[in-house]
């Protein structure tokens, strides 16, 4: 018995494994995507639209509740984040937002 | 050998492309008597023969849906029949000052600095596009032209709804994504998947392209290209608040990102709906706009002209634009339900921006649809132009 649950557990790790392996990159690609689309679009709401925060935040599809917003400290920005990573979008008068590498 | 098929075909194109023209709707003058929306719109009430209930019905029915949050999905309506901006309402927290985000109809935004430079004679719609990457000997791409370009019939591999290589699709890699801090490199840097004009496929990376190839023409910088559309486009025709997003590259985001409040969204379609003329003043080439209405020469395609949509039954997955509004219509559209529509058979132009949260296509258009139909064709009066 003892043997078929340890046998279990290994294959259920190794298919874990595989499944990180396989999906891990597309998941964290399209976190990318999402954290970059928060960003961009409440930099943009904020300072381009000179909207509140909040009012743009409701316009961010709840899809992409999972990713946190917050304006950047010391220069007009939106840092949004999710799962260890971030992106940034800062704001430039006259010529709107855009995403930082 | 090669270059004769091609101006014979240049010449079939002409020769197609006139005889749809002659189906496309005349578009009406300005007023007379009536001041230029330049400083201001003129307002008024409707003049007679416009249904004001169905009019006011229509606004009704536009601003009661209401997304999830309890906000409205329509934050501005405008309706401006012959030249008088005759309706306008917000949503709370929105005003006449407020910039709404393009979406996709900053694509037309970009053709019109295209249709500004081919009519200073620096850019051709027939000659190969100017771009960079694709100019190595014997690389397919480089005879792309403008033309297939604007039409959306390049065969680039870029549609918007292609893989975008990672989890997401091509757009949102594109403008969110990898693509994102340098969006021109990201969208050229494709391979030919047709041959052109054998295949329409929608795609916001053709309109950056186009983006860069206007902004390389006026000198390349970003000031530069902003410095462009100020003088060219934007204040000529009264437009204040407009702005253009830029890339980290510096590059116009010409496929997605202008933000302007309502009246100045109307400008624009103004400046369509008066054949490329502002306050006597040419502004786009002549035949431009009919240019813009007249579908591209694809066999998958029946809706989408040179960067403008057209109100006619979609080829397949295409979207149908306004069905039950007279042809005629043709409009600027961004995702989430931006319309800016000039119907020139009524002398007409409708702006609906927002959001449709919880919303249907078929629920969003109605209301613009009953909209149009408050209002009479001009031949109908009897004084069509």
């Amino acid at each position: 018995m003892k043997r078929i649950a340890l046998w279990g557990g290994g294959i259920l790790l190794l298919l874990a494994a595989l499944a990180a392996a396989v999906y891990g990159p597309r998941f964290m690609d399209m976190a990318s995507v999402g954290a970059g689309y928060v960003a961009k679009q409440m930099c943009s709401c904020l300072y381009v639209a000179e909207r509140e925060f909040d009012a743009c935040r409701s316009d961010i599809p709840d899809s992409m509740d999972r990713i946190d917003a917050e304006p950047l400290e010391g220069r007009p920005g939106v840092r949004a984040h999710t799962i260890g990573l971030e992106r940034l979008a800062v704001h430039t008068p006259g010529a709107g937002c855009r995403l930082l590498p | 050998m090669r270059t004769s098929l091609l101006a014979l075909g240049l010449v079939l194109l002409a020769a197609a492309r006139a005889a749809a023209s002659e189906d496309l709707a005349a578009l009406p003058p300005h007023p007379h008597a009536l001041a230029w929306p330049t400083a201001a719109w003129v307002e008024g009430e409707p003049e007679a023969g416009v249904d004001r209930a169905a009019l006011d019905a229509a606004y009704e029915r536009a601003f009661r849906s209401v997304s999830v949050d309890g906000t409205s999905n329509v934050r501005a309506l405008l309706a401006i029949h012959r030249g008088v901006l005759v309706a306008e309402r917000y949503a709370p927290g929105f005003e006449p000052e407020t910039r709404f985000h393009s979406w996709s109809m900053a694509k037309s935004v970009t053709q019109a600095l295209v249709g500004i430079l081919v009519s200073d004679g620096r850019l051709r719609v027939d000659a190969p596009a100017p771009v960079a990457r694709w100019q190595t000997p014997g690389d397919l791409r480089g005879a792309l032209t403008l033309d297939h370009l604007l039409h959306m019939t390049s065969g680039l591999d870029n549609a918007d709804n292609s893989d975008g290589g990672g989890g997401a699709g091509f757009v949102e890699e594109l403008i969110f994504g990898k693509g994102a801090t340098d969006q021109a490199a990201y969208a050229s840097d494709v391979e030919l998947a047709h041959e052109p004009n054998t295949h329409w496929a929608y795609s916001t990376g053709t309109s950056t392209i186009v983006a860069s190839i206007v902004q390389n023409e006026v000198g390349g910088s970003g000031d530069a290209m902003r410095a462009f559309m100020g003088r060219r486009l934007f204040r000529p025709l009264g437009i204040r608040r407009m702005v253009g997003e830029f890339d980290d590259a510096g590059t116009f985001m010409g496929g997605g990102f202008v933000w302007a409040p309502a009246r100045d969204w109307a400008r624009f379609g103004y400046l369509y709906l008066r054949d490329g003329i502002w306050d006597g003043r040419r502004i786009l080439p002549e035949g431009w706009v009919d240019y813009s209405r007249t579908p591209a020469p694809a066999p998958n395609n029946a809706v989408f002209g040179a960067h403008f949509w057209l109100n006619d039954e979609p080829f397949g997955d295409q979207l149908a634009i306004l069905p039950g509004a007279p042809k005629s219509t043709f409009c600027v559209t961004g995702a989430y339900g931006q319309y800016v529509c000039m119907v020139p058979t009524h002398d007409l132009l409708i702006v609906r921006l927002g959001e449709m949260h919880g919303l249907g296509w078929p629920e969003l258009r109605a209301p613009l649809v009953d909209l149009i139909a408050a209002f009479p064709p001009l031949a109908a009066e009897g004084d069509a132009p």
